[in-house]
């Protein structure tokens, strides 16, 4: 052992490591910049992720049809029945529902928000390690996208850029206690913050907490981001579950389950401007 | 002992520590059971540094961790940095204070395991987050993906000992 101290490899391996940590602690104190090595690894190995991940969503589409066939015939047959009744009772709502293609609805929130400039993306790989369900996707500083930068789908919001490389970027999700945004009950306009808790994300839901405890939001309400910090005002988060008092007794929160089916992300957008821009996550208070 | 150039050998070895990094960030192919999925890379990694020099398997852990870092995309370099020093770890203490059977092989893929996962956990899901969801994470995500993870040293380890046999006169 002592020999391997003294050896010329321990000097390298040491020169190594010291350089490494050298480039966390200086990465750390920029934020939000992804570092060299792994910028020039993410480039080069993006292609592959990229076809790793269609030939996988192919499997898990392949393997789900395979397993669940009869059960998705039962369940069709359950929900053509409901939507004919919805179609009867709310006529108006049929040419929208006829429009509910993917890339229709986000002309439609574009035309809702002409300020609205965006970026296309495609999921690549998902952070495992992660159980708040950050995902990496395949857009970067070259396509414009920016870190704090927020992410939707044509559902909702899915969370904000976190980390941005040259090709690829991270997604941290609105399950995530590292998001923190200012939210309204689209009802009656109470506010709050919405954050993620490991205790609610094993539901997939996230939290809407500081609420004033004479507030009337209710079970089903919708929560809408308020235009604080870094998101546009009125994006969909999700639907009110439960409610109940924090910790202390002080204010209430609410399990909110977002709009988003996060575990079945494939395409998202990226909002790269946007009317108001250039504020930053409330926690963080920059 | 001589150790003799095999070329399949070596493409076999790069390709499957490509592929444990690549399916670990790939939904479909990696293997979870009620929300834990193992990092089959740490017990490849332990495997692989039992038969082959420090260097050997410090740079090897770099690589790896280099890809890990790009595939979630991180700020620091945390898998670089650890998977070098338990690279380098095993192939030292495998030499001097362990043997080369599947015994060692199995202690060290704990060790490895627990030094991973206590390391994320202190650095990643201790700040920021509540105490109670900390310590959440660490019973009910950390400690299982440890055991989960080091149970892969079996099949590796016969793997590796295996290689190791066809590239040694």
């Amino acid at each position: 052992m002592r020999f391997f101290f003294r050896s010329k490899q321990f000097k390298v391996i040491l020169a190594i490591f010291i350089a490494l940590i050298a480039v966390s602690i200086i990465f750390s104190v920029i934020g939000g910049a992804i570092s060299p090595q792994s910028n020039i690894a993410g480039t080069v190995t993006a292609p592959i992720r990229s076809a790793v991940t269609f030939i996988s969503n192919a499997f898990s589409d392949f393997a789900k049809a395979l397993s669940g066939g009869n059960e998705v015939m039962l369940e069709n047959a359950e929900l053509e029945a409901q939507i004919n009744e919805l179609r009867e009772q709310l006529a108006d709502y049929e040419k929208i529902s006829k429009e509910n293609s993917f890339y229709k609805n986000y002309l439609e929130i574009k035309d809702k928000n002409p300020d609205f400039k965006f970026a296309p993306a495609t999921l690549i790989s998902r952070d495992t390690a992660d159980p708040y369900k950050a995902f990496v996707i395949n857009k970067g500083s070259a396509d414009g996208i920016a870190a704090h930068d927020p992410v939707i789908t044509d559902a909702g919001l899915v969370g904000y850029v976190s980390e941005v490389g040259l090709t690829t970027s991270k997604v941290t999700t609105v399950l995530s206690p590292d998001i923190s945004l200012g939210a309204l009950d689209n009802r009656t306009n109470d506010s709050g913050i919405i954050t993620g808790s490991l205790e609610t994300n094993k539901k997939g839901y996230t939290k809407f907490k500081n609420l004033s405890r004479s507030c009337n939001v209710a079970v089903g309400d919708y929560v809408v981001t308020s235009g604080e910090g870094v998101f546009p005002k009125g994006l969909l988060v999700g639907t009110i579950e439960s409610i109940s008092n924090d910790q202390y007794n002080t204010s209430l929160s609410a399990s909110v389950k977002p709009f988003v089916d996060i575990d079945n992300i494939r395409e998202i957008m990226v909002i790269t401007e946007f009317k108001g821009q250039g504020g930053s996550l409330i926690k963080e208070g920059k | 002992m001589n150790k003799k150039r095999h070329p399949v050998v070596l493409t076999l070895k790069i390709l499957i520590f490509f592929f444990a990094v690549l399916f670990y960030y790939t939904s479909a192919f990696n293997i979870t059971v009620k929300g834990i999925t193992p990092l089959l890379i740490l017990p490849l990694i332990t495997a692989f540094s039992l038969f082959h020099s420090p260097l050997a398997c410090a740079l090897s852990g770099l690589l790896c961790g280099i890809f890990m870092d790009a595939c979630a995309i991180g700020s620091y370099c945390f898998n670089a940095i650890v998977l070098m020093v338990i690279g380098a770890f095993v192939s030292v203490a495998s030499g001097n204070l362990f043997n080369k059977n599947i015994q060692s092989a199995t202690v060290l893929s704990l060790i490895t395991a627990t030094f991973y996962f206590c390391l994320q956990w202190a650095f990643f899901h201790t700040d920021n987050v509540t105490t109670r969801d900390s310590f959440t994470y660490l019973l009910n995500y950390a400690f299982p993906s440890m055991l989960f993870s080091a149970v892969f040293i079996i099949p590796f380890y016969y793997l590796y000992k295996h290689f190791n046999k066809l590239t040694t006169e």
